[in-house]
């Protein structure tokens, strides 16, 4: 009947479509929010790319071909691609870790030479891509957010060994956000398990643990939020931003309900958990797809909001709060009313209208706040973008361009402090700063 | 069928792809927005894949039907964000702007119907087994999802179409 509206000569899906389809849907996952200076968002979920796997000037499709082809698990000590790299975290200027593609399967590798090279620690992980990992020095690391077991549990694991060997820890059914601040650990809990068809609201825990994550408890209050269980897939509609060991945010969001204003909530505790109280979400409904957070400090809040994506562009808007979210001013905007319901931003430009953040993204993994004048922002399918008067303008980032930068794909920007941050784009490698201006590609 | 059992996403995601991109293209006409929708729906199929087992392609059609009817529904405030140029190529634009908003029309159950039928161009036994209905209730909804359509349309469909094939 409609056959006669079929494109003549349909893409062939292929291993590059299937990378850029698990790289989305890592970004849906991914609503990460760390710590203020410390790893300013930490992974980058490299792989495919909408826009093409364009392996670089390093030349280095045959090493990628040979790594993805090997046979068997891969051992501990191979060198892998810098292309195959999909999310990095780093916990100095020389020491990281990686969850990185080897054709299918999802391998840990680390570098110890501030992303120049980089081995595979492990390639037998208890769970895969889009898989987040945070690390708390050499050895003591959390691996989340895989896809879910067939009891629909997303489970997090703990390694004290480098990522060696990994245990699962005694919480869930489904972790959705993880902070360490050394051996404090929190993680976000939902009480449902994916397998739930249709349910209500599901309540939400924050656990802790003291001791590494060795043991858990839930928090003396509650965070009061809910999960969506329709968004849980993604289940990662939940995002933990921890500022301090006492000072954190929970932000919760999920799809617009028909008619109505998106579930975003956000709520914050300045005492370790043991009260929370909410804070106005100043995110309208048209901009409401998507939002991460950021922040320098307690009170230093950035807050960018997404509409709905639309071939390669998305309106959105940044909030910043200087008094811990009591209050939220507009700092600037990528208005186009065409991709938000026909609503406007109330005022100000200043964002770039092309790529995509939240939930398109990878979350708060592709916005490092630093100070709360400097940041830096890597939407999808579009460049790395910094400001340095607060998030009211935002410039592309020249010196990455002409370390042959391509930007057309998916990728993060991470930072260490204040000087030192890499950028990851998938599937073509690794750019590095050391002087917060200027930057190299490495490999 | 790729939703059985214990089917790796990895395995069923080019005949999946496929699915999606097809029925996207329909209502978009637009290769850039069709990969974009495609690529969003397996992402979803993706995240949920463990709910999916058994049976994924009706629950990916009808999520990448829906996203390209969204896409379609934003197009009306005013021109795309120039990407694309959608009118300068596509001789069908009229034809698959009324399709979208015809869809839009349609109470959700004849649209799942509908969609599957004769936009994944289905069979009635594989869209009941889909939705879980019985194959009569499929072509009950199937024949007033098709009235409806057509009154939407007009003119713009082609008639003595209705009971095509049943590609199973």
């Amino acid at each position: 009947m409609f056959g006669h509206l079929d494109d003549p000569a349909p893409p062939v899906p292929d291993a590059r479509t299937l990378r850029a389809v698990v790289a989305r849907a890592a970004r849906l996952r991914r609503r990460r929010v760390g710590s203020a200076l410390a790893v300013v968002g930490a992974a980058a979920l490299a792989l495919g790319l909408v826009a093409g796997l364009s392996v670089g000037a390093t030349g280095s499709t045959s090493s990628v071909a040979a790594f993805d082809a090997r046979v068997g698990t891969v051992p501990p000590g191979t060198a892998v691609p810098q292309a195959d790299v999909a999310e990095v975290v780093f916990v100095d200027d020389a020491h990281g870790f990686a969850l990185a593609l080897r054709g299918e399967q999802t391998v840990l590798a680390a570098t110890d030479d501030a992303g120049r090279t980089w081995r595979v620690v492990s390639g037998r992980l208890p769970t895969s891509l889009p898989a987040q990992i945070e690390f708390v020095g050499t050895t003591h690391g959390y691996l989340w957010g895989g896809p879910p077991t067939p009891a629909g549990a997303v489970p997090v694991w703990r390694t004290t060994n480098g990522g060696r060997t990994w245990s699962r820890a005694a919480i869930g059914p489904v972790v959705s956000d993880v902070s360490a601040i050394g051996p404090d650990v929190w993680a976000v809990v939902g009480d449902c398990a994916l397998t739930t068809t249709t349910s209500p609201p599901c309540p939400v825990t924050v656990d802790v643990s003291l001791d590494g994550g060795a043991t858990w408890a839930p928090s003396a209050g509650s965070p009061a939020v809910v999960e969506d269980p329709e968004l849980s897939v993604g289940d990662q509609d939940l995002e933990l931003a921890r500022m301090s060991q006492a000072h954190a945010y929970v932000l919760a969001f999920g799809p617009l309900p028909a008619g109505g204003r998106p579930l975003g909530r956000l709520v914050y505790t300045a005492d370790a958990g043991r009260t929370w109280v909410g804070r106005a979400d100043p995110c309208p409904a048209a901009f409401g797809a998507g939002q991460q957070l950021a922040g320098s400090g307690t009170l230093d809040l950035w807050l960018v909001c997404g509409a709905e994506a639309n071939a390669g562009s998305q309106a959105k808007e940044l909030y910043r709060s200087e008094d811990g979210g009591r209050t939220w001013s507009l700092a600037s905007a990528a208005d186009a009313p065409v991709l938000s319901d026909g609503v406007s931003a109330t005022a100000g430009a200043g964002l770039p209208l092309r790529g995509y953040v939240s939930p398109y993204a990878l979350g708060h993994d592709a916005l490092a706040v630093l100070t709360p004048t400097q940041a830096w922002l890597f939407p999808d399918r579009s460049g790395v973008f910094a400001t340095t008067d607060g998030g009211g303008s935002w410039s592309e980032v020249a010196s990455l361009v002409g370390a042959g930068f391509v930007g057309d794909g998916s990728g993060n920007v991470v930072f260490v402090d204040a000087r030192h941050g890499w950028v990851c784009e998938a599937g073509t490698g690794l750019w590095r700063t050391t002087d917060g201006l200027h930057w190299q590609r490495l490999g | 069928m790729a939703g059985e059992v214990g089917v790796r996403f990895e395995e069923a995601f080019p005949e999946l792809y496929r699915l999606a991109y097809r029925v996207s293209f329909r209502v978009l006409g637009d290769r850039g927005d069709a990969e974009d929708v495609a690529q969003e729906a397996l992402a979803r199929a993706h995240l949920r894949w463990a709910r999916l087992q058994g049976r994924p392609e009706g629950w990916v059609v009808t999520v990448a039907t829906n996203l390209a009817i969204d896409r379609y529904r934003r197009r009306r405030y005013a021109p795309p964000v120039p990407t694309d140029t959608l009118a300068l190529v596509d001789a069908h634009l009229g034809e698959r702007i009324d399709l979208g908003r015809s869809l839009r029309r349609l109470p959700r159950r004849q649209r799942e119907v509908v969609v599957l039928r004769y936009l994944a161009d289905w069979s009635e036994i594989d869209v009941a087994a889909a939705l879980g209905c019985s194959p009569g209730a499929v072509k009950s909804h199937a024949s007033r999802g098709l009235h409806a359509l057509r009154r939407h349309l007009g003119a713009s469909t082609p008639r003595g179409e209705d009971d095509v094939r049943a590609s199973g």
